[in-house]
């Protein structure tokens, strides 16, 4: 089952700040309307939070259109931070995790970002703790003590930790700091998704190793220490990313992602592409960019409808065409895992 | 002042300091916090990430990448950025990993890694020091700030650098 927020860590927090839970609501403005759940989410009810932390409180009301732009206010120098959901939007986007994830082929950047935003909203509110809420909406939010949100989240970061993983591989030759770091990325977010099925639901990275030590995850913490040590010369990056991988699938082990995934590779957005004499040209706000003298296979690649297909697609273990180094290089493209059939 | 090249001069001065003010100040701001409550890997892990914010403001003037948002995996923080430039940087983030037992030592560390901060800020050239986003009237100068570069941005036809859930 998920853990669960404490009142009593955000009550503490609140003494040692002096402030009443009182001040706390005085915080909630009606002007979107009657709040129809308040509830405190981030590091507080967490027990995490430090002198340096603000209090979050997340509000669902009924209108609609609301900017993401977080609302500040400042109580005994303590900074609390007011976030207002539409109800209609709250309902759509948690709704929509029942979708499945991983993502079969081609759903790219735009159906990554989608679940992003479903995934970003669940972490507030299932590692949050109820303070006041109508009926209605205090039986809507029970959903999120159920063992699901732990599946989710899992299978999120699991498959976050692939997509590292190949950037990982492909820049190993020609930039092997950034490829340590990816490697040692790919690593952490394995550990999140490890840690969510152990019941962790307040995942941002940093607080990662406090999360496993609370765990008691002997194993996890090893592998986070591993991690991030990253060496910094060639020969080295190489022995590091093939003990990142082992500690990958170590820590992915009893999440139950599918095998065989796909690696995809879309342009970024902005990205240009104009065919001249002897290649292509690819920019990105025409300020950087490369000249890729290309096969005839590369240039057909290079030059289909990004909208209808990537420009690459093939098994994780693949050798890929240099003309997908180049870019992923250039940092011109995007990178995604998906499994199971294309459309 | 003498610029070759407009377009990366406004990217450094904006999208630069857009990611000082949002991320790297915020990230020192946790780290140090972190740090004072004794959660020694939160504080290793936030200053990790002020450091690389920094090194990819500093590869902003040498051809680094607009784009580094969390999804963008290829995005590059080293960027024509030299190598001892880098040595370094990276030193700093191996100084705290070594120290995250040793408090007396962190404490040393995390002022380094402070004025690492500060100096990336000097390099962006502003006369006054920017806005903090966590004080009482960071989030509306930031935003004044923001709102002058709009429009310098879009008529150099340069990304937005104000994060897009604050838009969407």
């Amino acid at each position: 089952m998920p853990r669960k927020a404490k009142l009593s860590d955000l009550l503490l927090l609140l003494k040692k700040r002096g402030l009443s839970i009182e001040q706390l609501y005085g915080q909630v403005e009606d002007v979107f309307g009657t709040p129809l759940l308040i509830l405190a989410s981030g590091s507080a009810p967490q027990g995490l939070a430090n002198a340096n932390s603000d209090i979050d409180l997340d509000v669902v009301v009924e209108t609609g259109g609301l900017t993401q732009l977080p609302l500040l206010s400042f109580e005994n120098g303590c900074r609390i931070e007011v976030q207002y959901h539409s109800s209609a939007t709250v309902s759509d986007r948690i709704a929509g995790l029942m979708d499945p994830w991983p993502p079969n082929l081609r759903s790219g950047r735009v159906g990554w970002l989608q679940r992003a935003k479903g995934i970003h909203l669940l972490v507030r509110l299932a590692s949050a703790v109820k303070l006041r809420g109508v009926p209605e909406w205090e039986g809507w939010y029970e959903q999120f003590d159920q063992p699901w949100v732990q599946s989710v989240l899992a299978k999120w970061w699991g498959v976050e930790s692939l997509r590292y993983l190949a950037v990982a591989r492909w820049l190993n030759h020609q930039k092997p700091i950034l490829s340590g770091f990816r490697y040692s990325d790919a690593v952490l977010q394995a550990l999140r998704a490890r840690a969510a099925m152990m019941g962790e639901t307040y995942l941002p990275v940093k607080w990662l190793v406090e999360q496993l030590q609370r765990l008691g995850d002997a194993e996890g913490i090893e592998m986070a220490r591993h991690a991030l040590r990253i060496p910094t010369d060639r020969d080295s990056v190489a022995l590091f990313g093939d003990q990142c991988e082992g500690m990958v699938n170590q820590a992915l082990a009893d999440v139950g992602l599918p095998a065989s995934p796909k690696i995809e590779v879309w342009y970024a957005p902005d990205v240009r592409i104009r065919a001249v004499a002897g290649g292509i040209l690819a920019s990105r706000w025409d300020i950087s960019g490369v000249f890729i003298k290309s096969t005839a296979e590369g240039r057909a690649a290079m030059l289909s409808d990004p909208a209808l297909a990537p420009i690459y697609e093939g098994d994780c273990h693949d050798d890929v065409p240099s003309f997908i180094c180049e870019l992923v290089e250039q940092d011109l493209v995007w990178i995604g895992v998906a499994f199971g059939s294309g459309n | 002042m003498k610029l070759v090249d407009v377009r990366r001069w406004a990217a450094l001065r904006t999208i630069g300091a857009s990611r000082l003010i949002l991320k790297a100040r915020g990230a020192i701001n946790g780290a140090q916090g972190a740090l004072e409550a004794r959660q020694n890997y939160a504080a290793v892990m936030e200053a990790r990430s002020a450091i690389l914010t920094c090194l990819s403001i500093r590869s902003l003037a040498v051809g680094g990448s607009f784009d580094d948002s969390k999804d963008q995996l290829t995005f590059d923080p080293f960027y024509g950025l030299s190598e001892a430039e880098v040595q370094y940087a990276l030193s700093l983030v191996g100084s705290g990993i070594a120290s995250v037992d040793d408090s007396d030592h962190a404490s040393t560390w995390m002022e380094t890694v402070v004025q690492y901060v500060d100096d990336t800020e000097q390099l962006l050239g502003f006369e006054d020091p920017l806005p903090v986003i966590r004080s009482p009237n960071g989030m509306f100068a930031s935003l004044r700030l923001a709102r002058e570069w709009m429009a310098i941005l879009d008529e150099l036809n340069l990304p937005n650098p104000i994060p897009a859930e604050w838009i969407n």
